[in-house]
């Protein structure tokens, strides 16, 4: 499929991307879920093709209060590339660290609580992002260069995707998917955010995809 | 044999018939989420229901919960990304059949219709 006059992803396209986040994204979750022994609810994930300038907008129309969110932010590059945010809603960091007890009494007496709280939830952005990431990618089979991840408020990171990340008159292809703690405070989304430059590469790996079932 | 596909992904409707194949021997219905699939299964009555769990407007424990409710015989499989511990043992408790993890394999899905297809022969 020739790139210089199609610049978004079809709707079957969109579609299937949607089918494989869910299938990374599900795998990612299992190992954690069974890790923390808690049940993980997970809501159906979405995929559209977004102007990046109407990026913040789409985030906010997802995530009530962006601003008072905490994100974990991490940049990939290579075949295709882009950026995952995930943001755990307010309040959530203060749950997770009661989840993760045994890491509060372990560092308890080195770090203060507001430490302990960034700590846990980079490590849990950490290990989410790299799993979904990591399955989706091979999936794809894409190869992918991943930056060291990074912590912010929500209000922060929206003054820097806007100024930094994405050249404002391009599309970004979309994913989103939410998640809360059964019986916990701990509620999430994660985007995935690709850059238009990866639709070729994108385009090429759900072709190959489809072929694996004899799909159209 | 009668066989309602049932998730929101029209790629993974698309996938699970190609893998079933025979589409000759077999007559489908689909539907997109939990509602449907309910409101289909009272018309279309299915020999076996293939359903993943997570679906918007109702997702899959709710519509097996419901189907098994007014049709206790009814045979689901659960086709899930959904392989948490948890999902499982809840998606059995509520009286799935089977419960198969997504991405769909074929053996998988012969190895369950071929059991269906015993279990259905057994209640004749």
């Amino acid at each position: 499929m020739s790139s210089e006059n199609i610049t978004e992803l079809t709707e079957l396209e969109l579609d299937t991307l949607q089918e494989l986040m869910n299938i990374s994204f599900g795998q990612a979750v299992a190992d954690l879920a069974e890790a923390v022994n808690i049940f993980i609810e997970l809501k159906s994930p979405n995929v559209k093709n977004v102007p990046a300038k109407n990026m913040m907008t789409y985030i906010n129309s997802l995530v009530s209060d962006f601003k008072n969110t905490t994100i974990i932010e991490q940049h990939y590059y290579g075949e295709i590339k882009g950026v995952a945010v995930l943001v755990f809603y307010e309040g959530s960091e203060k749950e997770l660290l009661t989840l993760f007890q045994e890491y509060e009494n372990r560092f308890s007496n080195y770090y203060s609580v507001e430490e302990m709280e960034k700590e846990v939830l980079m490590e849990l952005g950490n290990y989410l992002i790299g799993a979904c990431l990591g399955n989706l990618f091979k999936t794809l089979k894409s190869q992918t260069t991943y930056l060291h991840p990074s912590i912010n408020s929500g209000s922060v990171f929206e003054n820097i995707f806007m100024s930094e990340s994405v050249d404002q008159n391009d599309t970004a292809i979309t994913m989103s998917t939410s998640f809360s703690f059964e019986n916990r405070k701990i509620t999430g989304t994660l985007f995935i955010i690709n850059n238009n430059s990866s639709l070729d590469k994108i385009q090429q790996a759900l072709v190959n995809y489809w072929k694996m079932y004899n799909v159209l | 044999m009668k066989i309602l596909v049932v998730d929101d992904s029209r790629t993974a409707r698309l996938i699970i018939k190609k893998i079933i194949g025979n589409e000759s021997k077999h007559e489908f219905a689909d539907a997109s989420n939990g509602k449907e699939a309910i409101e289909i299964f009272e018309v279309f009555n299915p020999d076996i229901t293939l359903m993943d769990l997570t679906m918007p407007v109702m997702d899959g424990f709710q519509a097996l919960e419901q189907i098994r409710k007014s049709h206790p015989a009814a045979l689901v499989i659960i086709l899930s990304a959904d392989v948490q511990k948890q999902a499982i043992s809840r998606a059995m408790e509520l009286g799935a059949f089977k419960f198969l993890k997504k991405p769909p394999q074929q053996i998988d899905i012969q190895q369950v219709l071929a059991e269906t297809t015993i279990e259905l022969q057994n209640r004749r």
